[in-house]
């Protein structure tokens, strides 16, 4: 596996460096008020993921679906969205007959990941990001 | 500083209650409580009413205004309704306790009330999601149960952890549920029974989740002198802490702990001079069965990556080395959300008073622990038996 991942824009605190996955009001850390678009490579490693199978009114159209929190190599922790191979091209029967066992073998705690795609849901970016054994920056 | 005392309380049953609006669920139990306080409503200085979702689920605010209405409370007093999402009932009760306690007035009453069951699962779902961090968290489309299947995996590859290790969490709860009148589904099941429940939030499945829930509980909080008027053992308020923490999941750099709740039971035990090991009896916030672990290991009563081996072991279950949740906790008791802060420690009071349907023998210092959002807010309240 040797796709290239995206990178992804957060917001780096002119006061003090902090980085920031959305652009703040003000910096918690020093209540800076000005942020640099900072563009980081969106690869990291898988801190952990869940199946959301019952999911609230906004995303009743997207389920089911994996949420994961993702230690970003630049040091930022984010929520995201993650799949993998298998689950993009499997079919709804081979889904349901045991594909869940084997999406479930490829994510663990730990695997490096990237940033593959993203959604655009109601105005908000969602990050995509899939599990690769080998995974190179863009 | 002055002692705090509950002298009366009340609770109506948790399940569903069609019949019953929300002002009148808060009503019913609150008149309990003054009726058994023995005091008059004249004497009420203040009313703190914990409600996180009237708003979304049943087009109804400033409820605390109206249950004083309904309860023909005096006219000029405080009524505030308090939100901090699940732990929104505690707040109330650390409101009220304050009040009393710095001298605001000599007697409070604090209610919590929640109306969840006639909305579909995903209006519930959506409401509850309203205590996510909505820029961060929310849009990915995480839900509370997902934030628990979180946990759980993080646990899982800290300590290891199996489908049954967390099984016996549930049984616990759901057995103990069996016992308390109040409780809204307790059941006797079986680990083949957890195993095939759907899946929610993998790994969490059906039964490792609390339910929706109508209910209420409340409970009247009074000055040492005003104790006296009541009828009942007293149960005075040793420490009442409230803390807070990252709001977004991102921000827990240990997804396997809950820092307020850390913070909250340090300051509980110093401010009430005692132990982890002196506590007999603890209601803790099991609104997914992963929660219960994390919890009772952030309280200081289990050691770290022990939550499930100790409930396995019975050492959390009546008659262990510390009563978890013999209510039948959120599991089976049900989780008003709103009210769930206030009902543990109207669990906890009956078991101090040793009047408790699922007692804990002996029972004579106890904990409760109410947890907010992700982690946002957290009350721990100890409370002990006057002898």
């Amino acid at each position: 596996m040797t796709r290239a991942a995206l990178d992804i824009n957060v917001f780096r605190c002119q006061g003090c460096g902090a980085l920031h996955e959305r652009r703040p009001v003000i910096c918690p850390s020093c209540l800076g008020e000005v942020f640099d678009d900072h563009s980081v490579p969106g690869v990291g490693t898988l801190a952990s993921w869940t199946t959301i199978r019952k999911p609230p009114l906004a995303h009743r159209g997207h389920g089911p679906y994996d949420v994961a929190v993702i230690d970003l190599s630049v040091g930022l922790r984010i929520t995201g969205r993650i799949v993998s191979e298998t689950h993009e091209t499997g079919s709804q029967a081979e889904h349901q007959a045991g594909l869940q066992a084997r999406r479930q073998a490829e994510l663990r705690v730990g695997a490096p990941v990237g940033l593959m795609h993203r959604i655009d849901s109601g105005g908000e970016t969602i990050n995509v990001f899939e599990v690769m054994e080998t995974v190179t920056e863009q | 500083m002055r002692p705090v005392y509950i002298s009366g309380i009340g609770s109506t049953a948790f399940g569903r209650h069609h019949d019953m609006s929300i002002e009148s669920l808060a009503t019913q139990a609150s008149s309990q409580a003054i009726k058994e306080s023995g005091l008059a409503r004249e004497q009420l200085g203040a009313l703190y009413l914990g409600n996180f979702i009237s708003g979304p689920l049943n087009g109804k605010e400033v409820l605390a205004g109206i249950v004083a209405d309904r309860l023909g409370l005096p006219g000029n007093i405080p009524c505030t309704k308090v939100e901090g999402a699940c732990a929104s009932g505690g707040i109330a009760f650390r409101h009220a306790w304050l009040a009393v306690a710095y001298g605001m007035c000599d007697a409070a009453l604090v209610v919590g009330v929640e109306k969840m069951t006639h909305a579909t699962t995903a209006e519930v779902t959506s409401a509850l999601n309203c205590a996510m961090d909505n820029e961060l968290d929310g849009p990915n489309g995480l839900t509370f149960p997902g934030l628990f299947g979180l946990v759980w995996r993080a646990y899982d590859r800290a300590f290891g952890l199996a489908r049954d290790d967390v099984s016996a969490v549930v049984i616990k709860n759901k057995r103990h549920g069996l016992l308390n009148p109040l409780a809204q589904m307790g059941g006797q099941l079986s680990f083949d029974e957890i195993a095939a429940s759907a899946m929610i939030a993998d790994p969490l499945q059906l039964f490792d989740c609390c339910p929706a829930t109508d209910g209420a509980a409340a409970l009247v909080l009074c000055s040492e002198a005003m104790y006296r008027e009541s009828r009942k053992q007293p149960v005075r308020v040793l420490a009442s802490v409230q803390t807070s923490g990252a709001p977004q999941i991102a921000k827990h750099l240990d997804l396997c702990t809950f820092e307020a709740t850390v913070s909250a039971a340090q300051q509980a035990y110093a401010s009430a001079k005692i132990g982890a090991s002196q506590i007999d009896v603890v209601e803790l916030h099991d609104c997914f069965s992963m929660a219960e672990i994390v919890d009772s290991e952030d309280l200081g009563l289990v050691p770290r990556g022990q939550g499930a081996k100790w409930a396995a072991e019975g050492r959390t279950d009546i008659g262990g080395d510390v009563a978890i949740n013999p209510s039948g906790g959120l599991l089976a008791k049900g989780h008003p959300v709103g009210a769930t802060g206030v009902a543990q420690i109207y669990e906890v009071v009956r078991q101090l008073r040793g009047e408790h349907d699922n007692q804990v023998a002996g029972a004579r210092t106890g904990l409760t622990h109410n947890l907010g959002g992700t982690g946002v807010a957290c009350t721990v309240n100890i409370l002990q038996a006057e002898q």
